[in-house]
């Protein structure tokens, strides 16, 4: 059976490409969706114009799907893109969020795709854990909660920063994976990469309570 | 045997007798003569000589208190009284007439069933006067009155006869209209001022004789006799004649409800439990077979023996060993060397039963205000109402850090004696926070924590608290969650003053859990709230209110705890300068929320609760309160111009000016911020003869010319940059 894994180059797609991967799931494309509304409920955004550079790295095709953003019509050009390409499946990164889910879901059903969603349900613990062992390289690249400053735009997850986030998570009720939409991460190597990169040129941007930081320039390593 | 030993012999008797205990306290303006009145009461019957009362000032057993010959502790004392054949046991509490101490008040009233108020002759009725009869009533308690200082009518003030007599009965005049405008309900008509039954009496405490109409009546004694006796300096005679203690606890006795009667009206008043259950009737009958129920007023801390709980035992026994219920504290605790109290000492008995005022050691777990029983989960008596807040503050730090562990347990425990004393203990930089009514209240407090605790402290400047409000309505504000999926909408204004009033004498409680909706949907609907809004209350904290006005909003239910977080956290620390909000009303009118919890978690809500309620406040134009204060000050006629200049150097009014005679007293409202450092100064201005006192006057808008000043000095303070964030920073 052939697949799709929908890909934003964060590190829940990039861990449920993995799991894929090893499971010896036949996987032919990469699918990202590029919303031009800034805050989608469905997608991530910042930084997905590395993504080529890293579906090159993993030695798979990136097909691209542009949408306008807007709230569940973002769903109908992903369904049409899925639809055009010749899979019987399509892999997920969903954690926690109902709502992606439950979309995901139904858009599958009406496609007649088999879904693949191997993180789902998983505790953070368990989920962060996973990633640092198996040495995937994250960055974090956006904030957006109570209790994540500036500071934490560009810091790698490793046992420290965990160890961080975990007393944030204690303190402010934060989700460690941040599925509540706390921060978002890309990944810039890891078991699957033929090779890795580091951040070159950056920009930062922070606005008081929430920040992005852009990857002006990443170089393999 | 000596006197005192045979009278704490036979109080051992009495205190087995509830229909022959008085429980009762004085009350009154500083400087009135409450504490030489008690020192007098309590020599007369024979509980220490009486040579040494009325110089000795034996309640005042603190140290301190003796230097600065005021009050500041509630001391409490049993005595026993001859009447009509009968002995008596009265139970006295002295409390502080300094304003600065006034929830020691509040709590002694709640222990005692009658006060005598006293009121000085030359001075008449004082705000604080008023107060205490206000608290008393509030708590039913039944209040007689003397007139002191009577002597000083005609020796300092050279009242003739007529006019001394017109003196009293203005007096009796004002404070009988206190009376009757603060009974209750039930005591309307009954608890009044009566020149014939007795419940008046006048006198000099400090030369120890007082007299009433009837007594005058029985011994043919007229006020032109009282006045030659007086002017003739035979005051000896008077005091054989009409001794002090005889006419006063005669009237104690006559006029004061025993326990079993007092508590029969009281326990229902001050005691919110069902009044149908064990506990609930052991108090109503004031009955030692029962379960325990005590309520604490004080703790004393004694060198020996430890922190000593003092309080009202109101049902059921105790003794020795027994283990009791501390209300909220999880484990039980002992109670050691049960005792009555005389003065400084405590006598110690076997057993004491309900009716009595009693001092417990052991109870290491209990605070003033603490209910005790010896069954779990008793519901606690009512919150004691304060009637003011603590307004003033200083950073203390031990001088040797090998002191810093021990420097906390004795913050800890003197705030566990003072309640009116808020402490905030910082681990990390050692550098704790007393909080307080004034300056002199926290000169006080570090001088116990220094020579009574032993601990050297150095200390900050004082701090004055300030609050923060908004200046009229504003507009809607939007904020919206950091990952962008939750918007909340909020209106802001003025809470109305009459509310606000109305939380800050306790009239509407704000802490706890609201037992009865309705209720208070009534009571703010009473006080100007509108139909939709009363309906619409969410919380309180402190004088500020959260309302939701919205209707049907998807998942809002399941966010109202996070909002209600977002505000409480706004509320402790404003939008200017992170001082507390007081008076604002902060209005919920729409929100959009993201349907899945996970994007709806508190690291989302709460700032955006919190940024689109500091923008609305800005919109809503934010203000800073400042705490005031009243000042009297009593003064020889030729040197009000002084203290005019010391008053308006104070950014003071002068509200009130009165002249008698040569001497002149005079009535400002200060700012406490400006109040630092008064007392030197008014001394130099005025040679020493001004006697002044202070009470708390609530908060007032400190002048626009100020506001920017000030919030710039208290953020730089607290290590925040210098200028507050506009509105655009709140918003998206």
């Amino acid at each position: 059976m052939k697949y799709a894994a929908l890909f934003s180059g964060g590190k829940d797609s990039s861990l449920a490409l993995w799991k894929a991967y090893r499971l010896g799931l036949d996987i032919r494309y990469l699918v990202t969706v590029y919303p031009e509304e800034k805050y989608s409920y469905m997608f991530h955004r910042p930084n997905l114009h590395v993504v080529p550079d890293l579906a090159d790295s993993l030695g798979m095709e990136l097909v691209k799907i542009e949408t306008p953003g807007e709230k569940e019509k973002e769903l109908d050009d992903l369904k049409s893109g899925l639809g055009s390409l010749d899979v019987e499946g399509v892999i997920t990164g969903a954690v926690a969020s109902t709502y992606q889910m439950s979309r995901i879901e139904h858009m599958a059903n009406e496609l007649s795709l088999d879904l693949f969603a191997p993180l789902w349900n998983m505790d953070e613990n368990e989920l962060m854990s996973e990633l640092l062992d198996n040495s995937f390289k994250i960055f974090i690249v956006s904030v957006s909660a109570r209790g994540l400053d500036e500071r934490w735009l560009g810091r790698k997850l490793n046992e420290r920063t965990l160890e961080e986030l975990k007393k944030l998570e204690k303190k402010y009720c934060i989700n460690l994976s941040g599925e509540g939409g706390e921060y978002e991460s890309v990944v810039l190597g890891g078991p699957m990469f033929h090779k890795e990169f580091k951040i070159g040129e950056i920009e930062k941007r922070w606005d008081g309570s929430r920040g992005e930081l852009i990857l002006k320039k990443i170089e393999v390593v | 045997m000596g006197r005192k030993e045979k009278n704490v012999q036979k109080a051992r008797k009495l205190m087995e007798k509830p229909k022959q205990i008085r429980n009762i306290g004085t009350a009154a303006h500083i400087d009135h003569g409450k504490t030489t009145l008690s020192d007098n009461l309590i020599a007369g019957a024979g509980m220490m000589s009486e040579e040494l009362a009325g110089t000795q000032l034996m309640l005042d057993f603190d140290e301190q208190e003796q230097e600065r010959g005021i009050t500041i502790d509630s001391a409490n004392v049993s005595m026993v009284h001859d009447y009509e054949g009968d002995e008596y046991l009265i139970n006295l509490i002295d409390t502080p007439g300094h304003v600065d101490f006034g929830g020691d008040v509040t709590r002694a009233m709640r222990a005692v069933d009658g006060v005598i108020i006293v009121v000085c002759a030359v001075e008449g009725i004082m705000p604080q006067t008023e107060t205490v009869i206000r608290q008393a009533l509030k708590e039913k308690v039944k209040p007689i009155l003397f007139i002191n200082k009577v002597d000083r009518l005609i020796k300092e003030l050279n009242l003739g006869p007529e006019e001394m007599q017109q003196r009293f009965h203005k007096i009796i005049r004002n404070v009988d209209e206190l009376i009757r405008k603060n009974s209750p309900e039930e005591f309307k008509g009954e608890w009044r001022l009566d020149v014939e039954g007795g419940n008046i009496a006048f006198g000099s405490a400090l030369k120890n004789w007082a007299i009433s109409f009837p007594y005058m009546k029985k011994e043919g004694i007229s006020f032109k006799d009282i006045y030659a006796h007086i002017e003739e300096g035979k005051g000896r005679e008077l005091v054989k004649k009409a001794p002090l203690h005889e006419v006063l606890l005669n009237q104690v006795i006559r006029h004061m409800p025993d326990p079993i009667t007092a508590q029969e009206y009281r326990i229902p008043h001050i005691w919110r439990g069902d009044p149908e259950s064990e506990i609930g009737r052991t108090m109503i009958n004031c009955s030692e077979d029962g379960p325990t129920a005590m309520m604490v007023t004080k703790i004393l801390i004694d060198e020996h023996a430890g922190e000593i709980a003092v309080g009202r035992l109101f049902g059921g026994k105790v003794k020795d060993g027994m283990e009791l219920h501390i209300d909220d504290q999880p484990k039980k605790n002992r109670a050691q060397q049960v005792s009555l109290s005389v003065g400084a000492d405590r006598i110690p008995v076997d057993e004491i039963k309900a009716g009595n005022v009693v001092a417990i050691g052991g109870l290491r777990d209990a605070i003033a205000g603490s209910t005790v029983s010896s069954i779990d989960e008793v519901v606690p008596f009512e919150e004691m109402k304060h009637f003011s807040e603590p307004v003033v503050t200083k950073a203390v730090e031990a001088k040797n850090t090998a002191d810093l562990p021990k420097l906390i347990e004795v913050l800890r425990s003197v705030a566990k004696a003072d309640p009116s004393i808020d402490i905030k203990i910082d681990q990390e930089t050692g550098e704790h926070l007393i909080s307080g009514m004034g300056e002199l209240h926290l000169e006080i407090t570090e001088h116990r924590i220094q020579e009574e605790h032993g601990v050297p402290i150095t200390s900050s400047e004082p701090i004055v608290v300030y609050r923060e409000s908004v200046e009229h309505e504003g507009g809607t504000f939007v904020g919206i969650s950091p990952n962008r999926h939750n918007r909340f909408f909020f209106d802001i204004e003025p809470l109305e003053d009459e509310i606000v009033k109305a939380i800050d004498q306790g009239d509407i409680s704000v802490h706890g859990k609201i037992k009865n909706k309705n209720e208070l949907a009534k009571d703010l609907r009473e006080l100007g709230f509108d139909k939709d809004e009363s309906k619409n209350f969410i919380s309180f904290t402190e004088d500020n209110v959260l309302l939701n006005m919205t209707k049907g909003i998807q998942y809002l239910n399941e966010t109202m705890e996070l909002i209600e977080q977002g505000f409480e956290e706004v509320c402790e620390e404003g939008p200017l300068a992170r001082e507390p909000c007081k008076g604002v009303k902060v209005k919920l009118v729409n929100a959009k929320l993201h349907e899945d919890t996970i994007h709806r978690g508190p690291a989302q809500v709460i700032p955006a609760v919190k940024n689109a309620i500091y923008g609305a406040m800005c919109q809503a134009e934010r203000i800073l309160l400042e705490p005031k204060q009243k000042v009297f000050i009593d003064i020889p006629s030729d040197l009000m111009g002084n203290v005019n200049v010391e008053i308006q150097q104070r950014r003071g009014d002068v509200i009130d000016m009165q002249q008698e005679g040569s001497d002149s007293q005079i009535v400002a409202k200060c700012p406490v911020a400006e109040m630092f450092g008064f007392s030197g100064d008014i001394r130099s201005a005025t040679g020493g003869k001004a006697l002044w006192s202070t009470e708390h006057a609530g908060f007032e808008k400190v002048p626009n010319s100020l506001i920017s000043e000030v919030v710039r000095e208290i953020r730089e303070r607290k290590g925040l940059k210098p200028e507050p964030f506009g509105e655009s920073h709140y918003a998206d």
